[in-house]
C-alpha cells in the first residue's frame, strides 16, 4: 500500500519511509592486498578477500568482478574513490578514475613538476555522483600512472592508506 | 631516481629488485612485478634506459605460482607463448 493525496497513512508507509531515509545502501571497500598498476594504463582497482568494510545490500563481491559495485537498488550514487601509490622516487603522472560500466567517466589528476628527490607514496581522490539502473549498471575505481622511468607500481595497501571506493545511495531515480 | 638495468639482451631489472623484471621477445614486453605479469606492445624505437616509454599496454595475468621461483624460473616463465604470443591478434597488414 501506498499513500495517496488525501488518502490514509498506514504502518507500511512509515516503514518504507524509513527504509528509504535510514537503511539507504551502503558500500566501503578497503584494499587488503598490494595491486600492481600497469604503466599508463587505467587499471581496475581490485577488493579481494576481507575488503568489505561495509557492503549493506550486496553490491559487490569479494571473488568474482572483484572491482565492481554493482547497485541493485536503481538511483543516484555518491562515489568516492582514493587511491594511493606505493613509495616511489619516479612517479611524474598519476590518477584516481571512476568508471561506469568500464568506461572513464571522471578522472582527477595529478602531473608533479620533476621525479621526487626521495621515496614517498602518494595519494589521490575523486568523487562524483553517478546514476545506476539497479541491474546491469556497475561503477568500478581506476588508477593509472606513470614514472619517468615507465614501469608498474603497486598500490600502497594494506594500512590506513590503502585504496578505498565507496557508494552511497542518495535518491531514486 | 628509479629505473630498468640491462641485463643482457633484451631483458632489465627495476632498481635491483630480482621479481621486477622486463623481457622483450617477439614483438612484446613482457614486466613482471612480483607475481603480476603485465603485457605490452613496445614503443617503435624502444629506449635502452626506458624501455617501457611509450609502450601500449595490452593484458595483466596474476601468477602466484611464481611467489617462491627463482630468478632463472622467473625469466623462462616470461617466455612462454602464453605472453609473447597467444594473447595478441595477428599484425595489421
Amino acid at each position: 500500500m501506498s499513500a495517496v493525496a488525501g488518502g490514509p497513512t498506514y504502518l507500511v508507509d512509515y516503514t518504507a519511509l524509513a527504509t528509504a531515509s535510514v537503511s539507504k545502501p551502503l558500500v566501503r571497500l578497503v584494499q587488503q592486498t598490494a595491486q600492481s598498476i600497469a604503466s599508463n594504463t587505467d587499471v581496475a582497482v581490485t577488493f579481494g578477500a576481507s575488503s568489505e568494510d561495509t557492503d549493506t545490500n550486496g553490491f559487490h563481491d569479494t571473488g568474482t568482478n572483484t572491482s565492481r559495485i554493482t547497485p541493485t537498488v536503481a538511483g543516484y550514487y555518491r562515489l568516492t574513490g582514493m587511491v594511493t601509490y606505493a613509495a616511489d622516487t619516479d612517479l611524474v603522472d598519476y590518477y584516481a578514475v571512476l568508471a561506469k560500466n568500464g568506461t572513464a567517466v571522471q578522472r582527477a589528476r595529478t602531473i608533479l613538476a620533476s621525479t621526487a628527490t626521495t621515496s614517498t607514496s602518494r595519494t589521490i581522490s575523486v568523487t562524483g555522483i553517478l546514476q545506476a539502473n539497479g541491474s546491469t549498471d556497475y561503477f568500478e575505481l581506476m588508477a593509472r600512472q606513470l614514472q619517468a622511468a615507465a614501469a608498474s607500481l603497486n598500490t600502497n595497501a594494506p594500512g590506513t592508506t590503502s585504496p578505498v571506493f565507496e557508494a552511497e545511495f542518495l535518491r531514486p531515480l | 631516481m628509479a629505473g630498468w638495468v640491462e641485463n643482457g639482451t633484451d631483458r632489465w631489472v627495476r632498481d635491483g629488485d630480482d621479481r621486477h623484471l622486463l623481457l622483450g621477445k617477439a614483438g612484446r614486453l613482457v614486466e613482471l612485478h612480483g607475481t603480476t605479469v603485465h603485457i605490452y606492445l613496445p614503443a617503435a624505437e624502444v629506449e635502452a634506459g626506458n624501455p617501457l616509454a611509450g609502450a601500449t599496454y595490452v593484458d595483466t595475468w596474476e601468477r602466484p605460482d611464481l611467489a617462491e621461483a627463482a630468478t632463472a624460473a622467473l625469466w623462462r616463465a616470461m617466455s612462454t607463448k602464453q605472453y609473447t604470443a597467444a594473447l595478441l591478434p595477428d599484425p595489421q597488414p
